[in-house]
């Protein structure tokens, strides 16, 4: 067999991998069992929070009206749009369109801008102004229901610490989409297959799919 | 997976629209559902009415994620090593998920701080007192009979 039937002559082969195919597997397989570790992460705190809204359903229940529905459904087209957009990237990068990849990550990147900013400044920093922060000021419910205060400051703990690591996620994701366009901007041979752009679509649509999930829980509980 | 002749598949645009229109109609669905109550439809109360929302709700959020995993993250045309690893995750929080199992069949025990109301904390500390004289009690009884024992000894 000569060496171009093994692949050998693609130059984006390195040297372990037998071909093209086997490299791409063996990355996307290596980002799969890390977003394995990010779903025990997550779970976790879905865990934690099955188990005290089935101890506090009533109270969590007028809670939970503290929450916007619209506002998070806001967010969730936001994020389930920038998937879409993530996609369109993966697929001009398949197709060798690098501008076109370059274009589309700017639109996630905008959605992503636009969650936070809907997140931070509609939800997060009106909760801090009405005492419902338990990390920040004094804890405070006024809002009746006959909901003990420290049911609220637990409901709000989970809400802040769910809602606060996927945000982070969402900022990290930006700052990885970031680099990966500069890359893409300066023609660097790491980005010329389009494997690095999937595993960050990976990624990306990984903090879409905990989105998903955070919506209903949150922001669309039945009474 | 020994042979590595096949091309690798690419998602056209029109499939990823496809998708997302699915994925919108699914989160409209589920306001939609969230405003039902279909405890008080099918069972006529309202107790099972949270349950069956919460099933219908996050089975809607299962299908989503289903789409998302599928289409989105290519895992339908990945390879089966692929396919291991994408869904040894969610099969591994469905496992983490059996816990809960442990918290609706047993008994809780009382600790401070899970109360709520003042009333329930003094209520609560007059029972720990009380065991606490119990023990104390208990503790001094069995000091006098060593001791009473060790005096026999002399």
């Amino acid at each position: 067999m000569s060496a171009e039937a093994h692949g050998h002559a693609n130059h984006l082969v390195y040297h372990q991998y037998e071909d093209l195919e086997q490299q791409r597997e063996s990355y996307i397989v290596g980002m799969w069992s890390f977003l394995v570790t990010e779903i025990m992460m997550f779970g976790a705190l879905f865990l934690a929070y099955m188990i005290y809204r089935m101890q506090y359903q009533d109270h969590f229940y007028v809670i939970h009206k503290q929450l916007d529905w619209r506002v998070g459904g806001l967010n969730t087209v936001v994020l389930l749009f920038s998937s879409f957009a993530m996609a369109m990237a993966v697929y001009y990068h398949q197709v060798k369109q690098p501008k076109k990849v370059f274009n589309w990550l700017i639109l996630v990147q905008l959605c992503a801008a636009a969650f936070l900013v809907i997140k931070i400044g509609l939800e997060w920093i009106p909760k801090a102004g009405h005492h419902l922060t338990p990390f920040y000021g004094t804890f405070e419910w006024h809002y009746g229901g006959g909901v003990p205060p420290e049911i609220a400051k637990l409901f709000f703990s989970l809400y802040f610490a769910m809602t606060g690591l996927h945000g982070l996620h969402v900022v990290i994701g930006m700052i990885v989409i970031g680099a990966l366009q500069w890359m893409i901007h300066k023609k660097h041979p790491l980005v010329e297959d389009y494997i690095p752009t999937e595993m960050v679509g990976l990624y990306w649509h990984f903090v879409d799919i905990v989105w998903i999930f955070l919506y209903p829980l949150y922001y669309l509980m039945p009474q | 997976m020994s042979e590595h002749t096949h091309e690798h598949h690419i998602t056209p645009p029109s499939a990823l629209a496809i998708n997302l229109v699915k994925l919108a109609a699914l989160m409209g669905l589920t306001i939609l559902a969230a405003e039902v109550d279909f405890g008080h439809m099918i069972f006529k109360a309202g107790a099972a009415g949270t349950v069956v929302n919460n099933v219908v709700a996050m089975t809607i959020a299962v299908v989503k994620a289903y789409l998302v995993v599928q289409i989105f993250m290519g895992v339908k045309w990945a390879t089966q090593l692929t396919k291991i690893w994408a869904y040894f995750g969610f099969i591994w929080l469905a496992t983490l998920l059996i816990t809960l199992g442990d918290y609706t069949s047993r008994y809780w025990e009382d600790h401070r701080g899970w109360y709520a109301n003042s009333t329930e904390v003094t209520a609560f500390q007059s029972v720990v007192d009380q065991r606490k004289k119990e023990q104390q009690e208990e503790f001094a009884k069995e000091h006098e009979a060593e001791a009473a024992k060790s005096g026999e000894g002399h």
